[in-house]
């Protein structure tokens, strides 16, 4: 319901007019809703503010038109001057504070004076207006709106009020309708209300009471039916449960038991209190030492409840160890009215721990007798390990000794051909040189006897020098003589350069000299058997031990010589395939057997009669070719033919034991 | 006079022995052995010579390359069994040594290098014992041939058989023929 109902009473003709009079209208409308809503009063204070904004807007258009149409001075000036003052009234009454009641009674001051100004003052303007467009001055408009001031203006204005007050009025009746029918309402609810809280109360009591009961009879379940042995007294030490495991452990049903404060009965002799007791006493401290001596605690889990161990000769066959808990139960104010006590029969593990305890002692005897035997074996391997780290060091010294005996017998050999070629030369120039005297006495007698000139002792000188045969044979004896010391000169050189001290140092030699300085000491023994047929083809130096290879060459050699029954053939050759160097003894004697060839690097396998060879000279070569120089050492062999040993050495060092 | 043939594979031995044998006086007691020295470096050629002529005495170096010092001599003696052997040699194995004296029956064993001087008085030695054998079979030839043990076509036989080993001996055939060569019906 509006607060000012517009009608076209207030309309004046002027349309921008009658425009902007309806727009604030509408915003006096707003007010009402939210005053009786008790909305927040700084809504009502923005439609307010929007209010005299918009007024304030209004009555500069009001002025402007006057002024444009051209209206009596005197009439706009009133006009101004009556909107300046509701201007000014609005505003202070904006400003003052906003109750409830003041807040109607600026309502009403707004609908009452805007309903009297636009039939009055805006009214009359609109008029005025109208006759100066009809051609009438300013002066005669005025004085027109003059004559009317008594007439039908103040009627219009009163109907305008009454029709105002008969709104309000309907509007009251109709407000004071509706409070009554929601009294009514609200005292039938409550009525019915009250009936419904009495209803659920008594349910309640009911469903509670029942619930207790339940209860009561679900916890006496869940006692009587707990696998562990469990039993309560009330305050005064009576007990009220005492379940079906404590009347199996105890051998006392509960029948007999409940109500009665004779729990002691089910574990000592005599009359004495539980643990329960005491705690229902309060008196723990003081006499859970007298009666549990030191083996009681209190619980880790609950507050205020005590653990204990202990052995009840009575209980069982062969009486039994129980752990058992006590705690109290409080009421809701915390004052103890019962204890509960449960029991747990913990003789198998008693049992167990002790026969554990008596397994770990055996285990210790045990453990005990183990560590002396073994401590007793450990001495007999330590005293096993010296003797065989001794018989070690004895293997090794007589292999050693073998391998400086292979050296020897090698030497051995190689020094009888030596001999024999020394021998020779040493034979023959030792003899010559005998001659050579017997000649030089023969010559000093023929000087002699020239010198004394007796033609008789010189004929005879002469015969006995047999002069003509010593200008033959002289020059011929020389040439030998010299030729065999040569010979000899050579031979020890040879040696030499086969033996050179130098050599048995690591270095990068050039093994084909090597093989050739060896093959020359060997010649002498080989020369008998063989012709020797070099074929070498130009090494770049290696990195070995030079001795060491030539070692292995000389037993080759001989090996090869030997192997030739009567007389043969050996090949030398040497050449380079990639990284290594390879060196091929070929001989054409019996060969071997394939028993025979996967045999012969083997220590002290030998197909010589006994006392010619030691077996260890190809073991030996095996050893410095593949093992000290990681090379290879290859034999292929046909009987009746001959066999060839290869040997291949890497350029760069490659040790394959610890040691050299 | 003796003859000698010394082996030797080396040459220069074996004109230093000449040069030697030459000169010097070869005497055993108060005998004195004028010589005939024939050398060779080859033992085949040497046993040619040896089929060829008498010899009073084979000297042999041991090792040689186409066979060595024994077996040179026990193809010797087999050609001419009154012969004396030597054997000279560098060569200072017992093996050799023993091979030496059990298998062919040598004389002596000189080492080289050798002394001359025992050289020469070897050789006498041998020399002379081998005319002693040779004076004392004649001897004994002689004593048999007067007590009738012997006629002269067996003495006669026998020295025939010391010119000529075997030539005495007739091989027969099992058909009655004569065999002059064993190793043909061996071949076969």
């Amino acid at each position: 319901m509006d607060a000012f109902a517009w009608d076209e009473r207030y309309e004046t003709g002027e349309h921008d007019v009658d425009a902007e009079h309806r727009e604030l209208v509408r915003l006096i409308n707003e007010l009402p809703a939210l005053i009786s809503s008790q909305a927040d009063t700084t809504d009502i204070a923005r439609v307010l503010d929007r209010l005299i904004v918009y007024a304030a807007e209004h009555f500069a258009n009001e002025e402007a038109l006057m002024a444009a149409a051209g209206c009596d001075p005197a009439f706009c000036a009133r006009h101004a001057a009556v909107h300046r003052e509701f201007a000014d009234k609005v505003s202070e009454m904006r400003h003052a504070p906003a109750s409830s009641g003041e807040l109607e009674y600026l309502l009403n001051f707004l609908t009452s004076w805007l309903a009297q100004h636009i039939l009055g003052m805006d009214k009359s303007m609109a008029r005025q207006i109208a006759r100066m467009r009809a051609g009438a001055t300013a002066g005669e408009a005025w004085a027109e709106e003059e004559k009317l001031r008594t007439d039908p203006a103040t009627a219009s204005l009163l109907e305008a009020m009454g029709s105002l007050y008969r709104i309000i009025s309907q509007r009251n009746d109709a407000l004071s309708a509706l409070n009554r029918e929601l009294e009514s309402r609200v005292a039938e609810r409550t009525l019915a209300l009250q009936e419904s809280n009495r209803k659920l109360l008594e349910s309640e009591h009911r469903r509670a009471t029942e619930a207790r009961r339940h209860l009561q009879r679900f916890l006496a379940q869940i006692i009587d039916g707990d696998p562990v042995p469990t039993l309560v007294i009330d305050e005064n030490h009576r007990i009220t449960h005492w379940n079906r495991a404590c009347a199996t452990i105890s051998g006392l049903p509960a029948e007999r038991m409940i109500g009665t404060n004779e729990q002691w009965r089910a574990f000592y002799p005599s009359a004495r209190p539980i643990m329960a007791d005491l705690i229902v006493d309060g008196s723990l401290s003081v006499h859970f030492s007298t009666y549990y001596q030191d083996n009681h605690r209190r619980s880790e889990t609950i507050p205020d409840a005590y653990e204990a161990e202990d052995f009840f000769p009575e209980l069982g066959d062969d009486g039994m160890w129980l752990y058992f808990t006590a705690a109290p139960l409080r009421d809701a104010n915390g004052r103890i009215i019962g204890a509960i006590e449960t029991l747990q029969n913990v003789t198998a593990r008693h049992r167990a721990q002790q026969a554990l305890l008596d397994h770990q002692a055996q285990l210790e005897t045990q453990v005990a007798t183990r560590t002396t035997e073994l401590a007793e074996a450990n001495r007999k391997l330590a005293r096993e390990q010296a003797e065989l780290t001794q018989l070690l060091r004895r293997v090794e010294d007589t292999q050693q000794q073998l391998l400086q005996s292979e050296k020897m017998a090698a030497i051995g050999q190689l020094a009888a051909g030596v001999a024999h070629e020394i021998n020779n030369p040493v034979g023959f120039v030792n003899s010559n040189l005998g001659m050579l005297k017997t000649y030089a006495g023969q010559l000093l007698t023929l000087i002699d006897a020239y010198e004394q000139g007796d033609t008789a002792r010189l004929e005879q000188a002469r015969k006995a020098a047999d002069l003509d045969f010593l200008r033959q044979d002289l020059p011929a004896l020389l040439a030998e003589s010299q030729d065999g010391l040569n010979r000899v000169t050579r031979i020890i050189q040879d040696l030499k350069d086969f033996s050179r001290v130098d050599q048995a140092e690591r270095q990068r030699a050039d093994l084909n000299a090597a093989l050739e300085s060896t093959l020359n000491v060997v010649r002498n023994e080989i020369k008998y058997k063989a012709d020797v047929t070099l074929a070498l083809a130009p090494l770049p130096e290696v990195d070995c031990y030079p001795a060491q290879i030539n070692q292995v060459f000389m037993n080759l050699l001989v090996n090869a010589a030997q192997a030739i029954p009567e007389r043969g053939r050996i090949f030398v050759r040497s050449g380079v395939d990639r990284d290594r160097v390879w060196f091929e003894i070929e001989d054409t004697g019996t060969g071997m057997r394939e028993e025979t060839r996967r045999r012969i690097f083997d220590p002290f396998f030998t197909t010589k009669p006994v006392g010619k060879g030691t077996g260890l000279g190809l073991s030996i070569s095996y050893d410095i070719v593949v093992k000290k120089h990681g090379g290879s050492l290859d034999v292929r062999s046909t009987p009746g033919e001959g066999s060839c040993f290869r040997i291949e050495l890497p350029l760069t060092f490659q040790n394959n034991s610890a040691s050299p | 006079m003796s003859r000698i043939l010394i082996v030797d594979d080396e040459a220069s031995i074996l004109k230093s022995l000449q040069r030697l044998l030459r000169h010097a006086p070869c005497s055993y007691g108060n005998q004195r052995f004028p010589l005939e020295v024939v050398t060779t470096t080859s033992a085949h050629e040497a046993l040619t010579f040896a089929h060829q002529d008498d010899f009073d005495l084979f000297i042999s170096d041991y090792r040689m390359p186409e066979m060595d010092g024994v077996e040179f001599l026990k193809a010797a003696k087999a050609i001419q069994p009154d012969a004396a052997r030597l054997i000279l040699s560098g060569y200072a194995d017992l093996n050799a040594l023993l091979r030496a004296v059990n298998e062919v029956g040598i004389e002596r064993f000189i080492a080289k290098p050798w002394n001359d001087y025992e050289l020469l008085s070897a050789i006498g030695q041998a020399l002379a014992h081998r005319n002693l054998q040779r004076e004392n079979r004649q001897l004994a030839d002689l004593v048999r041939l007067e007590m009738g043990d012997k006629s002269a076509e067996e003495l006669e036989a026998e020295r025939l058989e010391r010119i000529e080993p075997g030539i005495t001996h007739v091989d027969w055939g099992p058909d009655g023929s004569v065999v002059l060569d064993p190793d043909l019906l061996k071949d076969d």
